[in-house]
């Protein structure tokens, strides 16, 4: 069963009670709340994802919980409470799909230490992954979302996982989260209606989450290995560039942006060393035109997978 | 530390390091297991750690077997400068040094 085709009576209810399970690639994410608008937020962004009725057991759980006090009622809050933590500032109650998704994220990275796991997002086409990794507001989150609108399978948009036996890339298809400006430009490209509304937030221009298309969903566990690395960086007013990047120096950038690196000690080393013995190549990308970075990666992938060629990448333009 | 002294050298005591490469590529990654760190190395010093491995041996006998690997004359690539090189692994916590 999935979870649209579940009564939203009967959603209610096991999110108030026992949580409910959903599959998101190889994790089991249990989320319980009594608000009732997460009924909503589960169909309009979880509805193809798996619903597991009877799961005893779930890799992560996530509530989101009303504000305390006060907060219940004026200007209401929502928090969200993750393994007996509270790992972020109780937010405004209209941001609560976000604050699902940030707490899915936290959860993810903290416990699921069975991969090795980078901050970045994945993205797949004709059986190779893409690995966007960056810090945060280098706009790979955006690149991602114009990818997939353009066919690309979403795996991520912020943790890349790397499975440790083989190094193969496994996804999440988890909604995309955007911000600012960024919206009303995906916005524009968005002709299958996956971005959601924009949610008020002064701080950050407003978030809007985008639903993984069906694709994506349908095929959340078949991993792919890696194609290509890039370290995208928003630039504002610059032509598109790229650079390519040494397998070592990726390697470094990678390793800077893990959550676990450290922690898994030789096996992570073994592990993004395998990554990228199968990359056709590291880049390093600057852009500042969504559609210009669109082609040239478009294009990257068509060249490397119909040539098998690594160090030639297209030029742009 | 004086050339020609008795201390010799070898990985750290316990430690096995791991190195990785990709073929054209100016730097070698080298893993300390017990620190965690990784480390980005030139050739020539990854070449000197896998000579080394973790049996001891002194400057002057890897001196020697390092030229003979990497074919460089001892004019390229002096004693002296691989004692300094050395000394820089040693404070990587890559190697140690003990006295014969």
């Amino acid at each position: 069963m999935i979870v649209s085709e579940c009564s939203p009576k009967l959603l209610r209810r096991q999110l108030r009670r026992s949580g409910v399970c959903i599959r998101t690639g190889p994790v089991i994410c249990r989320i319980q709340s009594p608000l009732p608008e997460m009924v909503q937020v589960l169909s309009d962004y979880y509805g193809l994802f798996p619903l597991l009725a009877d799961a005893r057991f779930a890799d992560i759980q996530v509530q989101l919980l009303p504000g305390w006090g006060l907060r219940r009622w004026i200007r209401p809050q929502v928090v969200c409470r993750s393994e007996d933590q509270i790992p972020f500032f109780p937010q405004p109650r209209r941001l609560a799909p976000a604050l699902l998704e940030w707490g899915l994220n936290w959860a993810v990275t903290n416990l699921a230490h069975w991969y090795l796991m980078v901050h970045g997002a994945v993205l797949e086409r004709s059986g190779k992954a893409l690995v966007l990794s960056a810090k945060a507001e280098s706009g790979k989150s955006t690149l991602a979302a114009a990818l997939m609108l353009r066919g690309w399978r979403l795996f991520s948009d912020e943790i890349v996982l790397i499975r440790l036996s083989d190094a193969q890339l496994v996804p999440l298809a988890r909604p995309i989260c955007l911000k600012g400006a960024s919206i009303q430009l995906i916005r524009q490209q968005d002709r299958l209606g996956l971005v959601g509304p924009t949610l008020p937030d002064l701080v950050r221009g407003g978030i809007a989450l985008v639903r993984p298309t069906s694709e994506s969903v349908c095929r959340m566990l078949e991993p792919a290995p890696v194609g290509w690395v890039l370290f995208p960086e928003f630039t504002p007013r610059t032509a598109t560039q790229w650079t390519p990047l040494p397998k070592a120096l990726a390697f470094i950038r990678l390793a800077d942006n893990s959550f676990n690196y450290s922690l898994l000690g030789a096996a992570g080393f073994q592990t993004l060393a395998a990554l990228l013995d199968q990359a056709h190549g590291c880049y390093k990308f600057r852009y500042s035109n969504l559609d210009e970075a669109v082609g040239w990666l478009e294009r990257l992938a068509h060249h490397s997978v119909a040539a098998d060629v690594s160090a030639s990448p297209p030029s742009v333009g | 530390m004086q050339p020609g002294s008795a201390i010799q050298w070898h990985w750290l005591a316990g430690v096995g390091l791991m190195l990785h490469a990709w073929e054209g590529e100016p730097f070698v990654l080298v893993f300390q297991p017990l620190s965690g760190d990784t480390h980005l190395l030139d050739h020539l010093s990854a070449e000197v750690l896998r000579l080394l491995g973790p049996g001891a041996q002194t400057a002057e006998h890897l001196w020697e077997r390092l030229l003979a690997q990497t074919g460089l004359t001892a004019e390229e690539f002096s004693l002296d400068r691989l004692h300094a090189l050395l000394v820089q692994l040693e404070q990587l916590d890559l190697i140690e040094r003990v006295s014969a």
